[in-house]
């Protein structure tokens, strides 16, 4: 009986109270949003289970188990976060993947993923006339890029105390974009704008397909050197795609490697998210920010191609302008769809992958920009530390047991 | 309020804004630029590019006829065909 009692003491039940209650149903709600209601189930299903599995209680002098725990495999998994490992290689993946012919064919566009980051800096002004400390402000700001991994590297970088709630806004906000757009992009445009038609796009030869990375990495990465990790793996990626000399390799970073970075990703996002840093009113003006961030990033968007029509004489559908929002490429079917309301036979899709590519290079710019001029990249080392004695025994215990 | 604001401004909020959106765009047109001018350069240096990859795939085609008839022809010693 002792001995149940002793064993009932190590269970989760012993410790749980009313903040891992909470945090275990929030990662079933996310669980729910993904598998019901399909809200970005690559990443909200393991956000979710990482969650759950984050908050259930265990005894302090047990074996490590959580990921702030040195020994355990999770506190190994979650490495790939603070070290700002992961991002960088779901970016070369993205790389590997996007074709960024509609961008080279329409080089003017690339002007509405610059706009729409705007709402990033402007949100860093909310945040700051939120109380937030600066770092932590543009954490936050980054969220209106609508770029998942940038968000978690500079929050990674700048204000790691906020990385779950920030990663969770922003993917949360990502599958929301078919919901949030739509309204701000009918407010701000007539019909007649809407039913604007795009001339077809030229053909881009495969040369111009294979300088494109190569001269774009050196423009960015000299200007911005903060910006090398994202945008050297997403060209690298490109490179691999385009140049049709390596497509075992493309095809892996495509598929396979981004595949496993993901579950990796959002696990370890999940699993360090703890109630005492979530479940704070920080969270609360976090979801508040991030969703005014969407909003501002899209109207931006908007704004400027209609500024942009003044001056040219062929004019743009200004609904592009809410594809430099970089949700990739919800945000550019948002467009097609909202074009094709106002005209069934307008065709914006394809015109629209440019500003949306544009704008994962844009919000990783901004990022970028942020990272230099606050300095806020904390030196940190591998946290590789040894095993605690109790696992190291253990380990010594299995190894000398096998034959 | 006059505290919030004062968050803005002693963490230079605004300059920073500011000097943000002007690196993105700044960043961005160069990038758009280099994109425009590409079809250009490459109309220039496009014909050099094709003179050369064409005597490589010559060089190329000679050397493959070569060692078909190579093979084809240890291939007629062995049969004795």
């Amino acid at each position: 009986m002792e001995m149940l009692l002793q064993f009932y003491e190590t269970t989760g039940f012993a410790s749980m109270n009313g903040q891992s209650v909470l945090m275990i149903v929030i990662g079933l709600v996310f669980l729910f949003l993904a598998i019901r209601m399909k809200y970005e189930p690559l990443l909200l299903v393991p956000i979710g289970l990482g969650m759950i599995l984050g908050n259930i209680p265990y005894p302090a002098d047990g074996p490590a188990l959580g990921s702030d725990d040195p020994g355990s495999v999770f506190h190994y998994i979650y490495q790939g976060v603070k070290l700002g490992i992961y991002p960088p290689l779901i970016f070369l993946g993205i790389g590997a993947m996007t074709d960024f012919s509609s961008m080279i064919a329409n080089p003017k566009l690339i002007l509405l993923g610059a706009a729409a980051q705007i709402g990033i800096f402007v949100t860093l002004i909310g945040a700051l006339f939120l109380g937030f400390e600066v770092h932590q402000a543009a954490s936050i700001a980054i969220i209106g890029g609508a770029d998942g991994p940038t968000a978690i590297f500079l929050s990674s970088m700048m204000a790691p105390e906020l990385m779950g709630p920030v990663a969770i806004a922003a993917y949360s906000y990502m599958s929301l974009v078919p919901i949030i757009q739509p309204p701000i992009m009918k407010l701000l445009t007539t019909k007649k704008e809407r039913k604007i038609h795009m001339p077809p796009s030229r053909e881009v030869s495969r040369r111009e397909l294979i300088i494109f990375p190569i001269a774009c990495v050196l423009i960015t990465v000299l200007i911005v050197p903060a910006t090398m990790p994202l945008l050297g793996m997403l060209f690298l990626g490109n490179l691999l795609k385009e140049s049709m000399v390596t497509e075992r390799l493309a095809n892996t970073a495509r598929n396979a490697m981004i595949d496993i970075v993901t579950i990796l990703l959002g696990f370890a996002v999940g699993i360090s998210t703890h109630g005492e840093s979530f479940l704070t009113p920080s969270s609360l003006k976090i979801f508040v920010l991030g969703v005014s961030a969407f909003m501002l990033a899209t109207a931006c968007g908007v704004l400027f191609a209609k500024f942009f029509n003044l001056f040219l004489k062929e004019k743009i559908n200004p609904l592009l302008g809410a594809a430099g929002v970089s949700a990739v490429p919800q945000s550019a079917r948002v467009v097609q769809k909202v074009g094709q309301e106002a005209d069934p036979q307008n065709f914006l899709l394809m015109h629209a992958m440019a500003p949306n590519v544009a704008g994962v290079i844009g919000s990783a710019i901004a990022a970028g920009v942020l990272l230099a001029v606050l300095g806020g990249a904390p030196v940190i080392e591998p946290d590789l530390d040894p095993p605690p004695p109790v696992v190291a025994e253990q380990m010594l215990e299995t190894t000398t047991a096998q034959p | 309020m006059k505290e919030l604001w004062h968050n803005i401004t002693s963490n230079q909020g605004l300059e920073l804004a500011a000097a943000g959106i002007l690196l993105v765009f700044a960043v961005l047109i160069l990038v758009s630029l280099c994109i425009s001018v590409l079809p250009k350069l490459l109309a220039w240096v496009g014909p050099m590019l094709d003179r050369k990859t064409q005597e490589d795939e010559e060089d190329t085609l000679d050397f493959e006829l070569a060692a078909a008839a190579a093979a084809m022809h240890e291939h007629l010693n062995r049969t004795g065909k």
